[in-house]
C-alpha cells in the first residue's frame, strides 16, 4: 500500500552543520501525524526538504508514491503546505493572495474557501499588512486547505490562533483525516498534538529519536500522583516502590512521580492517612522530557 | 551614542563602501589607461572650450588626461558613489528597521530612539568618510602611477566637499526615514533630489536668466567653487554642514514624536494623507491596483509606484528638453566648434549642437541608462531573493509551477516595467521635440528608446541573474550597479584611444551606444547582440536557480 511520507536515510548538512541525519520515516495515509521537537531540531529542515525547496544532502523522500524530487512539481498538485513563520504579501487582501495562489493552481472551488472562511473567522477583505499574526496565519491555513489535498504539510500551524480557532481547526484536522487524507503536523506545541495526531515521531539534533502511537506513548510515559495526608509523611516511604521515579514531600503533602501500575503505590498510601489523591494525567510534555533523558543518558 | 547599533551599521555597509571604492578607482584607471597618450589634445580640447563649461565639471583649467580623470572622480563618480550610499544608510536607519520590524525589538532595550538614530548617523559620517578618503587616496594614487602630476591639486579638499554633500543627501534620506517611517519614500525622494539637483547645476547655467537658481540647489555648494583646484571653499561648505545639522536635527524631532510601526511600511505621514480627502484619492490612485492573476502580472503591478514616478521624470524630462534647445543652441553650435574630431569620441562622435545631439548628451547618454538600469536592477534584484528574504518563496514554491517558470515569469515582468520606461521616455522625446519644432524623426526617436529597453533589460536580467544564484537582494543590485558603472565608463573611455578602441565592445553600453542611435537611427546589429546577451543571462539564470536551496 501506498504510503503518505516516505523519507529514506533522509540527510542535509548546511556545510559543518548537521541538519538532519539518516531520517528514516514512513506516514501512512489517512493519519494525522506529529512530528515534535524543540526549535532548530530539524523540524523545518525535513519538511523544505521533502517539499524539494532545498536539497539533500544524500537519502530520499517519497510523498503519495512519488520521488520528491523528480515529481515535485506534480506532487503539489496534491499537497497542502503552510509554512512556519508564515509571510505574505503585504499589500495584497486575504483574497487577493488566495486568488493569486488559487490561479498558479489552475483554479479552486471558491464556495469551499468562503465554507473555510467562515469556519476560521477569517476576515479576506482586510490587506494582508493590517492583519494580526493569528489572523494572517488563518490567510495561510484557508490557502494549505483550499485545493483539499491528499496531503497537508503544515509547519507550527497553530501559531498565533486564539484558543476557539485552535479548537475548529483541530476539527478540520480529524476531518480530513476521516476523509482518508493526510496531515502531517510539525509542532513543539504538545498539546496540540496530542489532540489531534495518530502517531507522533520526536525528532532531536536531526535524528529521530521515536516513532510511537500517542496511546503507546501515554502508558509508557511516567504520571504523578499528588496525595495530602491527615499527618506529616515521609519521602522514603515511597522511594523504594518498584516503579516509583521521583518523590517530593512537603510535611502532609507527597507527590510522585511513577511508570507502571500504581497498584503498590496505593497500598502504601492507604496505610497512612490519605486525605486526597489527584491524578495527574501524563502530557507529552513530559514524554517527550523523558525520551530526552533517555538519549542524553 | 550605543557603540553596538553603531559597529553593527558599520559592519551592514561595509562591504558596499568598499564595492564603491573600488569601483571609483577601476574608472579612474580605465580612464587613465585609454587616455594615457592624449595629453596634448586634452589640453587642446579644454582651452577651447567656453569658460561657463569648465566651471560646470568643476574644473578650471584642464591641461592632462589625470587632472580631467581626477576632475570626474571629484566632482561626478565619488560623491554619485557615495551619495549613494549615504541615502541606503539613512533611508535604512529607522524607517528599514522599521519595515523589517525590528525597531521595536532595538527599543525593547533600555535605549532611547534619540540613541539609536544618532549611532546610525555617525555610523554613516564615519564610513562615507572612509569612503571619501579610500575613493581619494586610491585615485591619487592610480594617477601618479600614470605619471600624473597633481602638485596643483587639492583632492583632499575635494574629497572633503563630496563627503559633505553625500552626507547631505544621507540626512536627508535620514529625515525622510524618519518621517514617513517608509524607507522607499527616504531613499526615493532623495535620489529624486540628487538627480535633479545635479541635472539643475549642469542645465541652469547655460542659461543665463536662470543661472541664479542653481544656488537654491545643494550640487551647486559642492562643486561650483572648484575644490579641486582651489581648494576648500570655507563658506560653501558652511551651507551644506548647516544644512546637514538642520536635517539631523529635523530627523531627531521626527524620530521622537512618530507612532513607531512595526513590520508596517506606510509611517505617520502617509496615515495622514490617507485620512485626507484628496490625500486618499492620490494614493489610491498612486498605489494602484496588483494583478494577481499570474506571477508576471503580479510582479509588474507591484512595483507600479516606481515605475510610474521613474516614468514620470523620463517623460517629464525628455519632454523639458526639447523646448531648452532653443534656448542653448548657440552656446552649444560655440562649443561643438571647439572639439577636435580626434576627442569627439569622448561624447560618442555626437554633433552636440544639432537637436539629436542635445537629446543624446541631455537624456539619452546617462539619464535614460542610470534611471532604467537603477529600476530594472532593484526589480530584478527583487524578483527571486527579494521573494526568498521575504519568506514568500517557499509559498509560491508549494504551488505546482516549476522554478524555470518563475524566473521566467519575473523577467517578463521586468521587461514589461523597462517598455513602460522606455515607451515614457520615447512619447516625451517625441513631445519635446514637437514643443521645441525640432523635427526628429518618429521613427529614430523609436530605435534609440529600443536600444535603451534593450539595455535596462540586459542589466535587470543581470540583476536577475545575481539575485537567482544567490539569494541575497543586496548582493544582486551592488553587482548590478557596479557592472554597469564600469561597463558605462569602459565604453566612455575606451574608444578615445583608437589603439585600445575594440575592447570597448566588451561593454553592453557599446552596443547601445554606437553610432549616435538617434541621429542615425538603429543600427539592428547591435540591437540584436544586447537581445542576444539578455537571453544568454536569462537562460543562465535557470540552472543557477535551480540547482540551489531556498533560502529561509
Amino acid at each position: 500500500m501506498t504510503k503518505a511520507i516516505i523519507t529514506d536515510r533522509l540527510t542535509k548538512h548546511y556545510g559543518e552543520t548537521q541538519a538532519l541525519i539518516d531520517l528514516d520515516l514512513e506516514v501512512e495515509l489517512g493519519e494525522v501525524f506529529g512530528f515534535l521537537g524543540p526549535n532548530g531540531a530539524g523540524k523545518t529542515t525535513m519538511i523544505r526538504t521533502i517539499l524539494d525547496l532545498i536539497y539533500p544532502t544524500y537519502g530520499t523522500a517519497t510523498l503519495l508514491g512519488k520521488d520528491s524530487h523528480q515529481f515535485a512539481v506534480e506532487l503539489r498538485n496534491h499537497v497542502g503546505y503552510l509554512p512556519g513563520d508564515l509571510e505574505l504579501y503585504p499589500t495584497l487582501t486575504g483574497r487577493e493572495t488566495l486568488t493569486y495562489f488559487a490561479n498558479l493552481r489552475g483554479g479552486v472551488d471558491w464556495t469551499y474557501v468562503d465554507h473555510l472562511a467562515d469556519r476560521l473567522d477569517s476576515d479576506l477583505t482586510k490587506k494582508v499588512r493590517d492583519l494580526s499574526s493569528g489572523n494572517k496565519q488563518k490567510v495561510g491555513l484557508i490557502q494549505a486547505f483550499m485545493n483539499k489535498p491528499d496531503l497537508l504539510i503544515l509547519d507550527e500551524p497553530s501559531s498565533g490562533l486564539d484558543p476557539l480557532v485552535q479548537q475548529e481547526f483541530q476539527a478540520m484536522l480529524r476531518e480530513i483525516a476521516a476523509e482518508g487524507r493526510t496531515v502531517f503536523l510539525s509542532s513543539h506545541t504538545l498539546s496540540e498534538v496530542e489532540r489531534v495526531a495518530d502517531r507522533v515521531a520526536i525528532i532531536r539534533h536531526g535524528r529521530l529519536v521515536v516513532v510511537e502511537r500517542i496511546d503507546n506513548l501515554k502508558t509508557k510515559a511516567i504520571r504523578r500522583l499528588d496525595m495530602e495526608f491527615g499527618e506529616p509523611v515521609s519521602a522514603s516511604l515511597f522511594e523504594s516502590i518498584d516503579g516509583v521515579r521521583n518523590v517530593e514531600a512537603d510535611t502532609t503533602r507527597v507527590s510522585v512521580s511513577y511508570e507502571g501500575a500504581m497498584k503498590d503505590l496505593l497500598h502504601v498510601a492507604m496505610g497512612h492517612d490519605l486525605i486526597n489523591l489527584e491524578s495527574v494525567e501524563a502530557d507529552l510534555e513530559e514524554i517527550f522530557l523523558t525520551y530526552y533523558r533517555d538519549t542524553e543518558s | 551614542m550605543l557603540a553596538n547599533v553603531f559597529t553593527k551599521s558599520l559592519r551592514d555597509r561595509q562591504v558596499a563602501t568598499l564595492v564603491g571604492v573600488i569601483g571609483v578607482v577601476s574608472v579612474a584607471f580605465l580612464g587613465l589607461w585609454a587616455y594615457a597618450d592624449l595629453d596634448d589634445q586634452i589640453a587642446e580640447l579644454y582651452g577651447g572650450l567656453p569658460e561657463g563649461f569648465l566651471a560646470l565639471i568643476g574644473l578650471e583649467v584642464i591641461t592632462d588626461a589625470g587632472t580631467l580623470i581626477l576632475g570626474e572622480i571629484a566632482n561626478l563618480m565619488a560623491p554619485m558613489v557615495l551619495a549613494g550610499l549615504a541615502i541606503s544608510m539613512g533611508a535604512a536607519a529607522v524607517a528599514g528597521e522599521e519595515r523589517r520590524g525590528t525597531l521595536g525589538i532595538l527599543l525593547g532595550n533600555p535605549k532611547s530612539r534619540v540613541s539609536v538614530l544618532t549611532s546610525k548617523a555617525a555610523a554613516m559620517i564615519v564610513l562615507v568618510t572612509i569612503g571619501a578618503a579610500l575613493a581619494g587616496i586610491g585615485s591619487g594614487l592610480t594617477a601618479a602611477a600614470f605619471g600624473t602630476d597633481s602638485s596643483d591639486m587639492h583632492l583632499p579638499a575635494a574629497m572633503l566637499h563630496v563627503t559633505a554633500i553625500a552626507l547631505f543627501f544621507g540626512f536627508l534620506a535620514l529625515f525622510l526615514g524618519t518621517w514617513t517611517g517608509n524607507s522607499s519614500v527616504a531613499s526615493g525622494v532623495s535620489v529624486g533630489v540628487l538627480l535633479i539637483s545635479f541635472l539643475a547645476a549642469g542645465l541652469l547655467p547655460l542659461i543665463e536668466s536662470l543661472s541664479n537658481l542653481t544656488r537654491i540647489f545643494p550640487w551647486y555648494y559642492f562643486n561650483s567653487s572648484g575644490p579641486l583646484q582651489n581648494g576648500i571653499d570655507w563658506g560653501h561648505l558652511a551651507v551644506l554642514i548647516v544644512a546637514i545639522a538642520v536635517l539631523g536635527a529635523g530627523a531627531v524631532v521626527g524620530v521622537r514624536r512618530r507612532d513607531l510601526k512595526v513590520g508596517s511600511p506606510s509611517g505617520e505621514f502617509v496615515n495622514r494623507m490617507r485620512e485626507h480627502p484628496i490625500g486618499k484619492k492620490i494614493l489610491t490612485r498612486l498605489a494602484g491596483k496588483t494583478n494577481v492573476s499570474s506571477i508576471a502580472l503580479k510582479s509588474s503591478t507591484d512595483h507600479r509606484t516606481l515605475t510610474t514616478i521613474a516614468a514620470m521624470v523620463m517623460l517629464y524630462t525628455a519632454l523639458m528638453v526639447g523646448p531648452m534647445y532653443n534656448a542653448v543652441s548657440d552656446v552649444l553650435v560655440e562649443f561643438s566648434k571647439a572639439i577636435p574630431d580626434g576627442l569627439k569620441a569622448m561624447i560618442g562622435f555626437v554633433d552636440m549642437a544639432s537637436p539629436e545631439g542635445w537629446y543624446t548628451v541631455e537624456v539619452f547618454s546617462i539619464m535614460l541608462p542610470a534611471t532604467f538600469i537603477a529600476v530594472s536592477a532593484a526589480v530584478g534584484a527583487r524578483a527571486l531573493a527579494g521573494e526568498e528574504e521575504n519568506r514568500t518563496m517557499d509559498l509560491l514554491l508549494a504551488n505546482p509551477v516549476k522554478r524555470s517558470r518563475i524566473v521566467v515569469e519575473k523577467a517578463m515582468a521586468l521587461t514589461i516595467i523597462v517598455v513602460a520606461l522606455g515607451v515614457a521616455t520615447g512619447v516625451g522625446t517625441w513631445l519635446g521635440s514637437l514643443l521645441g519644432g525640432l523635427d526628429i524623426s518618429v521613427a529614430r526617436i523609436a530605435g534609440a528608446t529600443l536600444l535603451g529597453v534593450l539595455l535596462g533589460v540586459f542589466f535587470g536580467f543581470v540583476a536577475l541573474a545575481v539575485s537567482g544564484a544567490t539569494g541575497n537582494r543586496r548582493t544582486a543590485i551592488l553587482a548590478t550597479a557596479a557592472a554597469g558603472f564600469v561597463a558605462y565608463f569602459a565604453n566612455a573611455f575606451i574608444p578615445v584611444n583608437e589603439s585600445i578602441a575594440g575592447w570597448a565592445r566588451l561593454s553592453p553600453f557599446f552596443y547601445y551606444a554606437d553610432g549616435d542611435p538617434l541621429a542615425n537611427g538603429i543600427n539592428w546589429t547591435n540591437a540584436a547582440v544586447l537581445a542576444a546577451l539578455s537571453l544568454a543571462v536569462l537562460a543562465a539564470t535557470l540552472p543557477l536557480f535551480q540547482r540551489r536551496d531556498i533560502r529561509n
